[in-house]
């Protein structure tokens, strides 16, 4: 399948070595990074783009942004111009409205050269600790328009001809609430592309431009060629899943894919208009999200680049939760309609190749993703933060597979720091963070268990910090159940004022128990908060969905889920059919069987009363 | 002749030029290829909290619900739906 002209050999060291040029890129910006969430939680991209733009290798992160700086490098390419572009140039961009998908994820693009030609681009993101938006850190509830979300550049030469300019970075950095932090990681971010360009311009060097520029042409037709060859293994069909977000109200997002032969179309037609509440997603986001989707499913083996691309199409309408127009505000995008548009795309996508005998067993029960939350304010050391991200989406539980479990507290994308870090950075005291009992998608397998948090305050100067509130509100966030596998639990935040944590904490009771608390809970909307002293706030994250009957499962699997506290006893006899007994969890396979036939007929004949 | 999976328990049967989804188990034939399964399938809501304790937060707003095959029984789906739906 292999473009004759070029040695298969020669083909793959160098399509490795260019993807081994993003995995250092990244590298470099996790150890220069000026923030927790570079180094420690990896909210970053890195990759390599060809001259006009065309994703040549993608890095190891989120699918969606490798997209979206592609389309940063096009529209520096349109407002410079070639003859504006020098070696050792580089630019910023963080407009939403060009390339972006919330302001906080500025991208730094630099063209990479050799001999004077210009050869290809590299391009970093990493979310910098404030924007000057109106809530700290970025992620603003209260914003109804984009005016309201922070500094909006849509391209400026930050280095000219290898020289910094310190008069637009100081403007830049000036606009934020922690000029240091956010200059260090557009710094580190400058590092990433200086790295990507001292390997590739050495590749150019070893090779020359000829191979080269056939090599990564090659790269980006294999992908492709290979893609649509599964694509057309694939019966065609059409598969639609919805997704509603509660922001002031039910927000529906809704997904039709359309496969026919070699393509496949996202349709988006039916997803509700904008709202004035920032969780609207510009176009190329969506695009962006649709591409990591495939990626993850059929494409995950391939070289990863433009060649995605090509097989598909989006029909995102104007003016919609997925398009959203100009000056509707985008801040909480990324983590709202952005990993809901992932999940329609990954359920659909799943539904799909359920039908194709060869890919079904690559099916992964997908998840609507979780809340979470930011903190800001003044640590024990008296400094301030203005972006503390929890990161416990980091620790959701994996969907189900047809032929495993899923993956306990597996996360997608980022990393979560250690609880004893988080404290020592912050004014944070951790009264658990542990699997939630119960959380998982029941299933033949089940979904992978995520992960249930408490914190309060401790040692903090002003005796409160800010929260913001954000992720996938509403009731159907959490990973889906496949083909009869249940749901996992809903991801909820709860803010739980006025608590008797701190008496509990003095008399030597460990305070594990949300009902050992007291104190008024509400569940927090998209909002923001304060956490004072006394105060809780309780986090759970998704759990993956299951994936078949439950009543099918392996009952020695329930019997160990039940001995490692994933299942409660109850649960196992009540959604598994599972008959344990004490003294030591004996498993009673004949009551079991005898259990499971009878639940089963009182579904069938409706022993269950259903709800009126 | 059976053609392809269409889901976990359904598959396509092509049979006199037509296609048919049928059920793996038990071989019934549904309906067509195209039309709702699910409305030609057995179907039966229940409390959201059948599915687990921590559903109790969608009780009054969702149901669960549950596809099977109206022959043998063999569970086609399961998934949470809005209770207006249902009204």
């Amino acid at each position: 399948m292999l473009n004759g002209n070029i040695d298969p050999i020669t083909f793959e060291v160098l399509s490795h070595r260019l993807h081994q040029i993003t995995r250092e890129m990244g590298i470099a910006l996790e150890r220069t990074g000026g923030t927790v969430t570079t180094t420690q939680q990896h909210d970053y991209n890195a990759s390599l783009y060809r001259p006009d733009g065309e994703i040549m290798a993608a890095g190891e992160t989120y699918g969606h942004h490798v997209v979206c700086a592609g389309f940063a490098v096009k529209r520096i390419l349109e407002s410079f111009g070639k003859e504006e572009i020098f070696p050792d140039d580089i630019f910023l961009l963080n407009d939403p409205y060009l390339a972006a998908i919330h302001n906080p994820d500025v991208y730094i693009i630099s063209p990479i050269h050799y001999q004077n030609a210009l050869v290809g681009w590299s391009a970093t993101f990493v979310h910098v600790s404030d924007v000057g938006a109106i809530t700290p850190g970025g992620d603003s509830p209260d914003a109804t328009e984009i005016f309201q979300e922070g500094f909006r550049i849509p391209g400026i030469k930050l280095v000219e001809r290898g020289k910094l300019r310190k008069d637009v970075f100081n403007t830049i950095t000036h606009m934020t609430r922690q000029p240091d932090a956010v200059g260090l990681d557009l710094k580190c971010e400058i590092a990433a592309n200086n790295v990507a360009k001292a390997r590739l311009q050495a590749m150019y060097r070893q090779y020359g431009p000829e191979l080269m520029n056939s090599v990564s042409a090659e790269m980006i037709r294999y992908t492709e060629t290979v893609l649509r060859k599964r694509l057309g293994e694939i019966p065609d069909g059409e598969w639609r899943e919805t997704l509603t977000i509660e922001a002031d109200g039910p927000c529906r997002l809704v997904l039709a894919l359309r496969k026919q032969e070699d393509r496949l179309i996202f349709d988006f037609t039916g997803t509700d208009p904008q709202v004035r509440k920032g969780i609207n997603l510009p176009f190329h986001g969506t695009f962006g999200f649709c591409f990591g989707a495939i990626l993850y499913s059929i494409a995950y083996d391939l070289p990863k680049n433009q060649g995605v691309l090509k097989p598909m199409e989006v029909i995102a309408p104007k003016g919609t939760l997925v398009h959203v127009q100009f000056p509707g505000p985008i801040s909480m995008s990324t983590t709202s309609s952005g990993f809901g548009v992932g999940f329609l795309a990954s359920s659909v996508l799943m539904q799909m190749i359920a039908t194709s005998e060869k890919w079904r067993k690559e099916i992964v029960a997908p998840s609507a993703s979780h809340r979470n939350c930011r903190h800001s304010g003044v640590n024990q050391y008296h400094r301030y933060s203005a972006f503390i991200n929890m990161a416990h989406g980091a620790m959701d539980g994996n969907g189900a597979r047809i032929d495993r479990d899923g993956v306990d507290s597996g996360g997608s994308y980022m990393s979560c720091p250690n609880v004893e870090w988080m404290e020592l950075q912050y004014p944070l005291l951790y009264l658990f963070r542990r699997h939630a009992m119960d959380s998982t998608g029941a299933g033949k397998f089940r979904g992978g268990v995520g992960v249930e948090s408490a914190h309060t305050l401790h040692d903090a100067p002003e005796g409160k910090i800010r929260g913001v509130a954000y992720g996938v509100a509403g009731l159907e966030n959490s990973g889906h159940g496949m083909f009869g596998g249940y749901p996992g639990a809903p991801s909820v935040m709860l803010l739980m004022e006025k608590t008797k944590v701190n008496e509990l904490l003095a008399s030597n009771r460990p305070p594990t128990e949300i009902a050992s608390l007291g104190g008024q809970e509400r569940i927090l909307p998209y909002c923001n908060f304060e956490l004072n002293e006394s105060d809780v706030l309780y986090m759970r994250v998704a759990s993956g969905g299951g994936y078949g009957d439950p009543l099918e499962r392996d009952p020695a699997l329930v019997q160990k889920d039940v001995a490692n506290s994933i299942v409660s006893l109850d649960a196992a006899r009540e959604i598994y059919g599972v008959v344990l007994q004490e003294p030591g969890l004996q498993l009673h396979l004949a009551a079991t069987r005898q259990l499971r036939t009878k639940m089963k007929q009182q579904e069938i004949d409706g022993g269950e009363a259903p709800v009126p | 002749m059976v053609k392809h999976p269409f889901r976990e328990n359904l598959e396509v049967e092509s049979a006199a030029d037509r296609q048919w989804l049928r059920c793996t188990n038990c071989g019934r034939r549904l309906c067509a290829l195209g039309q709702d399964w699910k409305a030609a399938a057995l179907r039966k809501v229940f409390s959201p909290t059948k599915a687990g304790p921590l559903m109790k937060i969608l009780e009054g707003r969702y149901l669960l619900e549950k596809i099977y095959c109206p022959s043998c029984g063999v569970l086609f789906n399961a998934e949470m739906i809005e209770e207006k739906h249902e009204a």
